[in-house]
C-alpha cells in the first residue's frame, strides 16, 4: 500500500498564529456595510474549496457579484483547480473589460486559503467527509463559511461545528437552499400555523443510490492528491469510481464519505420537514430502518407521533407530502405547491401568524449576513440537527435495527454499539476537527 | 461460602461458558466460511461477504446480547492476529472490531499496533480508539512511547486525546514543539484538559499555533472561567478571545462590558448574544454604533428600541426599527409609521417589515388610528401595513378611506381592499367604480375573482343594471366585465343587442373587456354581424385575440377555432394580421396545421408566413417536427427573400 502523506499544517498556519501578533478581527468590509456606507472598494474576499460539479453554480453566482471577489480556489485535482483558476480569471477579465486578469490563486491544500488574511470567507463544496474539518478550521481562524449539505459526516462533528460557529462569532450557512424557495417556505408556514391541523404523516422522496462496491486498485492519476482526497477517512486503494462526483453515485454511494441518500436528498427534505414542524432545535426520537420487522419504508418518528416515511409512493408527484387532520400540503422545487383545501396556498399571513425567515436567494442571504452579522437562514445549529437525522437514519440502516434518540441530550438511548457511530476515528495526519 | 452456593455459582458459570463456547463455535464457523471470500481474487466479489460479516457483527452487538457480542468479539480478535488469514480479510475483520470490540479484543489489537502492515496497524489504532476498555488506552500509550513516523504518532496522539487519557499527558506534551506533530499534540491536550495538560499548553502559548485554540476548547469543555479569563486577557487574536468570552460571559460581567464598549466587532457580537438583556440596556448609551446594532437584536424590552430610533447612526436606527417587530407595542407604531413614510430606504424597509408583524399590546389598534387621520404619507403607510397584516377586520374602514378626498389615501385603501376585501365589499366597490375612483376597478376585479359565488354577484349587478340607465349603466356593464360569470355575461350580451346606440355601444365595449374565454362566442357574433360598426368589429376582434393569447388553459382546438372565425369576420388587413399573430401564440400542432393551410391563401400568405416562423420558433423545443414543417412551408412558398432567409435560419436551429 503506497501513501503520500503530507504533514505540514503548522507551516500553513504559521502566519496566522500568535507569533505574528496580528489581531484577526472581522473583515474590513463589515464596518462600512454595518454602518451603511457601502464603499465600492469593499469586497468580500472568497476562497472556493472543492471545484467539482456542485461548485459550478456557486462559482457563477459569486463571480457575478460586485461585492465579492474570488481570490483563490482549492482542489486536490491539479487539472480541475488550474482550469477553474483560468476560467475565473477569464471571467474577471471580461467583467472588468481587460485583456487578461491575474488575481486568483490555485492551491492543493485548503489551509493555504485559510491562512490568507485577505480571504474573509470560504465556500466548502467538497465531499461530505471534509465539510466539518475545513469549516471548523476556517471559523477558528476568523472566516465565515458557506458549506454544502449535509453539514457533517458524523453527529459529533455537527455539535462541534455549531458550538464553534457560536463561540467564534462566525456566519455559517448550510447549503440547504430549499429554505430560500418560496414554495417550501409557504408549505412550512401552512403547517406551522396549523392550517391543516395536526400533521400525522409525512412522505419524503429521496430515491436510491446503487450499493457501494469493493473496487480494484487503479493507478492514481497524475496531479491527483488521493491521500488528501481521502483525508480523515480510512485508506482504500484508488479507483476512479470511488472518487468521482456525480449525482447518480460515485463517492456518494460509500458510507465512508456520507450517509448515502439520507445525506443527499434526505438532507434537503428532512430539513424542510424539521422547519415545518418547528423542530429546528430538536429532532425525532425514533428511527426504524426499512425491512425491520416488515417495515415497508424507512421511518423516523417525532415525540408527538408524527411519522416521516421515506420514498412512500403516494406523494402525488411531489417531493414532500404533509398529511394533517384537516388537510394536506404537497411541495416540490420549481415553485410547485398544492394544498387541500386549495385556497390555503394563497392564504396570506396575518400579523399574529407564524411567519418564517424570508430569504429569496440562498447565497445572497449568506453574503448579506456576512455584512450585517445577522443569523442566516440555515445556520450551523439547524444544519447539525438536520444532518443528525440523516446520520441516525444511516446508522439504523447499517445496523439493521431501530434506534431511540434523545434530541435534548443528543444521545442514542440504550445501544452502546450504535452510539459508537456518533463519530468516527480519523486517519492521520487529517485529524483536524 | 457454603457448598450449595458454590455449586450454584459453578452451574451458572458452566451455563455461561457453554453459551459462550456454543456461540464461539457458531461464529467461528461463520467467520471461517467468509474469510476466503473476503480475500477473493475478484475484488468486486468481496462486497457481499463484507456485508454478511458486518450484519453478523451488527446482530451480535444488539442491546441485551452481550454474551453473543463477546463471543464474536473473541473470534474476530483471534482471526485478526492469525497470520494465516489473508490480509484483506484481516483488515475487514478489524474494521468490525472497531464497531463492536471490547476487552476481549484489546490484546489482539495491541499486538497489531506493531504489525509491519501499515493498513492493519491503522485499523487496529482506530479500533482501540473506539474500544471502551481501559486497557485500550494503555496499548495506545505504549505504542506512542515506542515512536514511529509523524503520521503514526499523530494518529496515536489523536486516539489518546479522544479517549481523554490523562495518563498520556506528559508523553504527548513532549511533542508540543515538534513541527509536524505539535499541532495534534496541542489538540489532544485540549481534549484531555487535565491540570497538567492545561499547564503544558500554557507553556507553549507563544510557540505552538494551536495552543490557544486548544485552550479555548478546554475552557469550553470544562466551563472553566479561569482558563477563559487568562486566554481572553493574553491573546490578541480576535477569534480566540471570542471563544474565551463565550465561556467567560457567564461569570465575568466586566469582560462582557469591555467587549461591548470596545471596537472589536466579533467580540461585540458574541457579547451581545450572551449578555443578560438588562446589561445590554444599561450599557447601550455608551456602546459604539456597531455594538448597539448587535444589542438591539438581543433586547427584550421596548424602551431601548424607542430611544435608539433617533440615533445619529442610520444602522442603529434601522436596528431599532427591526427590534420593534419583536418588542414593540403601541408606542412603537408612530415611529414606525414615520420611518415607513419618510425614512431612508433602509429605514423604510425595516419599518414596513415591522409594521407587518408587530404584535405587542395596542399595536394593531395604533395602526388603525394612524390610518384614520393625520398626514397623507403616514396614513398611506398605515393603510399599507393593514394590508400586509391581512387585517380583514379593517375592510369597512378601508372602504371609507377609499372614498377619501386624498388621492394617495384612496389609492392605498383600494390596493388594500384588493387584497383583503370579500363579497361584502362589492356593493361599495361598485359605487366607487361608478364614481370613477382611480384604482376601484382593479380592486373590484381582485375581490370578484376571489368570490366563491360569482353567480350571486352577477345577479346583483344584473338587477342594478336593469334599474339604471345612461353613463351609470355603462359603468355597471364595465364592472360586470371585471366580475365575470355567466349571469353577468348573459346580461351584457343582452344589452349588446339593444336598440339604443348608446346602450349597445357601452355593452359591446364592456364585452370587449371580458377576461373569460366564454366571451369569445358573443364577441365573434358582434364582429361577424351584418352592418356592424367598424369600431365594434375592431374592438371585438382585438378582444378575441387577447383571450386567445391570455387564456392558455383553454384547449388549443377551441383557441384555433376562435382565431379562424375571427379571421373570417375581419374585414381589414390590420385585424387579420392581429388574428394571425394570436394564432401563432398557440404553441400547439393544431395551430401549426391551421397556419400551414393559410399559407395557401394568396391574400394572407405574407402575414401567415410571419406567423408561421414565429410559431416555429416557439415550437423548437416542444414540437420540432411541426416547427420544421412550418419553416419548410414558408421556404417553399418563396414569398420574399427576407422570409426565405428567415425560414432557412429557423431550419438551421438545433
Amino acid at each position: 500500500m503506497k501513501r503520500n502523506c503530507q504533514i505540514s499544517r503548522r507551516n500553513f498556519l504559521k502566519q496566522s498564529a500568535v507569533l505574528a501578533g496580528t489581531a484577526l478581527a472581522f473583515p474590513t468590509i463589515v464596518p462600512s456595510s454595518v454602518f451603511g456606507q457601502n464603499a465600492p472598494s469593499n469586497r468580500i474576499g472568497l476562497g472556493l474549496i472543492g471545484m467539482g460539479l456542485m461548485m459550478g453554480s456557486h462559482q457563477g453566482h459569486f463571480l457575478g457579484r460586485d461585492d465579492c471577489q474570488v481570490l483563490a480556489v482549492c482542489d486536490v485535482d491539479r487539472k480541475k483547480r488550474e482550469e477553474k483558476k483560468a476560467a475565473i480569471e477569464a471571467a474577471y477579465a471580461r467583467k472588468k473589460g481587460l485583456g487578461t486578469y491575474k488575481g486568483c490563486d490555485a492551491y492543493n491544500e485548503f489551509e493555504r486559503i485559510i491562512e490568507r488574511p485577505d480571504i474573509d470567507a470560504v465556500v466548502v463544496v467538497t465531499p461530505d467527509h471534509w465539510h466539518a474539518p475545513i469549516s471548523t478550521m476556517a471559523m477558528r481562524h476568523g472566516k465565515d463559511v458557506y458549506v454544502q449539505k449535509p453539514m457533517t459526516l458524523t453527529i459529533r462533528e455537527g455539535r462541534i461545528m455549531s458550538n464553534v460557529a457560536r463561540q467564534y462569532g462566525a456566519i455559517l450557512q448550510v447549503g440547504s437552499q430549499q429554505r430560500s424557495e418560496w414554495a417550501f417556505r409557504k408549505a412550512c408556514e401552512i403547517v406551522r400555523n396549523g392550517w391543516i391541523g395536526k400533521v400525522h404523516t409525512i412522505y419524503a422522496g429521496l430515491g436510491e443510490f446503487p450499493p457501494p462496491q469493493t473496487l480494484p486498485e487503479q493507478p492514481i492519476p497524475d496531479g491527483f492528491d488521493y491521500d488528501r482526497w481521502l483525508g480523515p477517512t480510512p485508506w482504500y486503494p484508488y479507483n476512479e469510481n470511488r472518487v468521482k462526483g456525480n449525482y447518480g453515485g460515485g463517492w456518494r454511494c460509500f458510507w465512508d464519505y456520507g450517509s448515502r441518500k439520507n445525506g443527499d436528498w434526505g438532507a434537503h427534505h428532512f430539513d424542510i420537514i424539521q422547519w415545518a414542524l418547528g423542530m429546528d432545535d430538536s429532532g425525532p426520537v425514533e428511527f426504524i430502518p426499512k425491512g425491520y420487522n416488515g417495515t415497508e419504508y424507512q421511518t423516523h418518528i417525532y415525540a408527538d407521533g408524527t411519522k416521516v416515511l421515506r420514498d412512500h409512493p403516494d406523494r402525488k408527484g411531489h417531493m414532500i407530502r404533509f398529511l394533517g387532520e384537516k388537510g394536506e400540503v404537497c411541495v416540490s422545487r420549481g415553485g410547485k405547491l398544492d394544498t387541500i383545501p386549495v385556497e390555503l396556498k394563497d392564504r396570506p399571513l396575518g400579523a399574529g401568524d407564524i411567519q418564517l425567515y424570508v430569504s429569496t436567494h440562498h447565497e445572497s442571504n449568506w453574503i448579506d449576513c456576512i455584512k450585517t452579522r445577522k443569523t442566516p437562514i440555515c445556520p450551523a445549529e439547524i444544519g447539525h440537527r438536520t444532518a443528525t437525522i440523516c446520520h441516525l437514519s444511516g446508522i439504523a440502516e447499517r445496523l439493521g435495527r431501530p434506534l431511540k434518540w434523545d434530541p435534548a441530550k443528543e444521545e442514542i438511548i440504550g445501544d452502546a454499539e450504535a452510539s459508537r457511530w456518533m463519530d468516527r476515528p480519523r486517519r492521520a495526519p487529517y485529524t483536524y476537527i | 461460602m457454603g457448598a450449595t452456593n458454590m455449586k450454584r455459582i459453578v452451574a451458572i458459570l458452566s451455563i455461561i461458558l457453554l453459551a459462550l463456547t456454543a456461540n464461539a463455535v457458531d461464529f467461528t464457523a461463520q467467520v471461517n466460511e467468509l474469510i476466503p471470500k473476503l480475500a477473493a481474487e475478484d475484488v468486486g466479489s468481496r462486497y457481499e461477504p463484507q456485508m454478511q460479516l458486518q450484519a453478523i457483527a451488527a446482530n451480535a452487538s444488539k442491546p441485551g446480547h452481550e454474551t453473543e457480542r463477546a463471543a464474536l468479539g473473541a473470534v474476530l480478535a483471534a482471526k485478526a492476529v492469525d497470520a494465516s488469514v489473508p490480509q484483506p480479510a484481516r483488515v475487514w475483520i478489524v474494521r468490525q472490531i472497531e464497531y463492536i470490540g471490547r476487552g476481549e479484543a484489546v490484546a489482539s489489537l495491541a499486538s497489531l499496533l506493531g504489525s509491519p502492515d501499515a493498513e492493519l496497524r491503522e485499523c487496529a489504532r482506530r479500533a482501540l480508539e473506539k474500544n471502551p476498555d481501559p486497557k485500550a488506552a494503555d496499548s495506545l500509550r505504549e505504542a506512542l512511547q515506542k515512536g514511529g513516523d509523524a503520521a503514526w504518532k499523530i494518529g496515536l496522539i489523536r486516539s489518546l486525546g479522544e479517549k481523554r487519557d490523562a495518563a498520556s499527558t506528559r508523553l504527548i506534551a513532549a511533542s508540543l514543539n515538534d513541527p509536524q506533530v505539535g499541532g495534534a499534540a496541542a489538540k489532544a491536550l485540549g481534549q484531555i484538559a487535565s491540570p497538567e495538560a492545561i499547564q503544558a499548553l500554557w507553556s507553549v502559548i507563544n510557540t505552538q499555533p494551536l495552543a490557544a485554540e486548544s485552550l479555548a476548547c478546554a475552557a469550553s469543555r470544562l466551563n472553566s472561567s479561569e482558563i477563559a479569563a487568562r486566554l481572553y486577557r493574553q491573546s490578541n487574536l480576535s477569534p480566540i478571545r471570542a471563544a474565551a468570552l463565550s465561556v467567560l460571559a457567564k461569570t465575568d460581567p466586566k469582560a462582557l462590558e469591555e467587549a461591548l464598549l470596545g471596537n472589536d466587532l466579533r467580540l461585540q457580537k458574541v457579547a451581545a448574544e450572551l449578555a443578560p438583556p438588562a446589561t445590554l440596556v444599561a450599557l447601550l448609551p455608551k456602546m459604539p454604533s456597531s455594538a448597539k446594532v448587535f444589542a438591539l437584536r438581543a433586547i427584550d424590552t421596548e424602551k431601548p428600541a424607542l430611544d435608539c430610533a433617533a440615533d445619529a447612526d442610520e444602522s442603529v436606527r434601522v436596528a431599532a426599527l427591526e427590534a420593534m417587530l419583536r418588542v414593540g407595542t403601541a408606542y412603537s407604531v408612530p415611529l414606525l409609521i414615520k420611518a415607513a413614510a419618510s425614512g431612508s430606504e433602509a429605514e423604510k424597509v425595516a419599518a414596513i417589515a415591522s409594521l407587518a408583524r408587530i404584535n405587542g399590546r395596542g399595536a394593531a389598534e395604533a395602526i388603525l388610528r394612524q390610518a384614520a387621520e393625520g398626514e397623507s404619507a403616514a396614513r398611506v403607510a398605515a393603510i399599507n401595513a393593514l394590508a400586509a397584516r391581512a387585517a380583514k377586520a379593517s375592510v369597512p374602514a378601508l372602504l371609507q378611506y377609499a372614498a377619501d378626498s386624498d388621492a394617495a389615501v384612496s389609492k392605498a385603501a383600494l390596493q388594500a381592499i384588493a387584497k383583503l376585501g370579500s363579497d361584502e365589499s362589492l356593493d361599495n366597490l361598485v359605487k366607487l367604480v361608478l364614481a370613477g375612483r382611480a384604482g376601484a376597478k382593479d380592486a373590484l376585479q381582485a375581490v370578484a375573482n376571489r368570490s366563491a359565488d360569482k353567480s350571486a354577484v352577477g345577479r346583483k349587478l344584473a338587477a342594478q343594471a336593469q334599474a339604471t340607465s345612461g353613463p351609470q349603466l355603462n359603468g355597471i356593464l364595465e364592472v360586470m366585465a371585471l366580475v365575470g360569470g355567466t349571469e353577468a355575461l348573459d346580461t351584457v350580451v343582452k344589452f349588446a343587442s339593444s336598440s339604443s346606440d348608446d346602450v349597445r355601444d357601452g355593452a359591446i365595449r364592456a364585452l370587449c373587456q371580458w377576461r373569460e374565454f366564454v366571451a369569445v362566442r358573443p364577441l365573434l357574433e358582434v364582429a361577424a354581424a351584418p352592418n356592424v360598426k367598424l369600431t365594434h368589429q375592431v374592438l371585438a376582434i382585438q378582444a378575441v385575440c387577447r383571450l386567445i393569447r391570455s387564456v392558455e388553459s383553454e384547449p388549443a382546438q377551441a383557441r384555433v377555432e376562435a382565431a379562424l372565425a375571427a379571421l373570417k369576420a375581419a374585414s381589414r388587413d390590420q385585424e387579420k394580421r392581429q388574428v394571425l399573430s394570436a394564432l401563432a401564440s398557440i404553441k400547439d400542432r393544431k395551430a401549426a396545421d391551421a397556419i400551414l393551410k393559410l399559407l395557401q391563401d394568396p391574400a394572407l400568405k405574407t402575414d401567415a408566413a410571419h406567423a408561421a416562423l414565429s410559431l416555429a420558433d416557439a415550437l423548437q423545443k416542444s414540437d420540432r417536427n411541426s416547427a420544421r414543417k412550418l419553416a419548410e412551408a414558408v421556404k417553399k412558398a418563396d414569398i420574399s427573400p427576407d422570409l426565405t432567409h428567415k425560414a432557412d435560419e429557423s431550419l438551421k436551429k438545433k
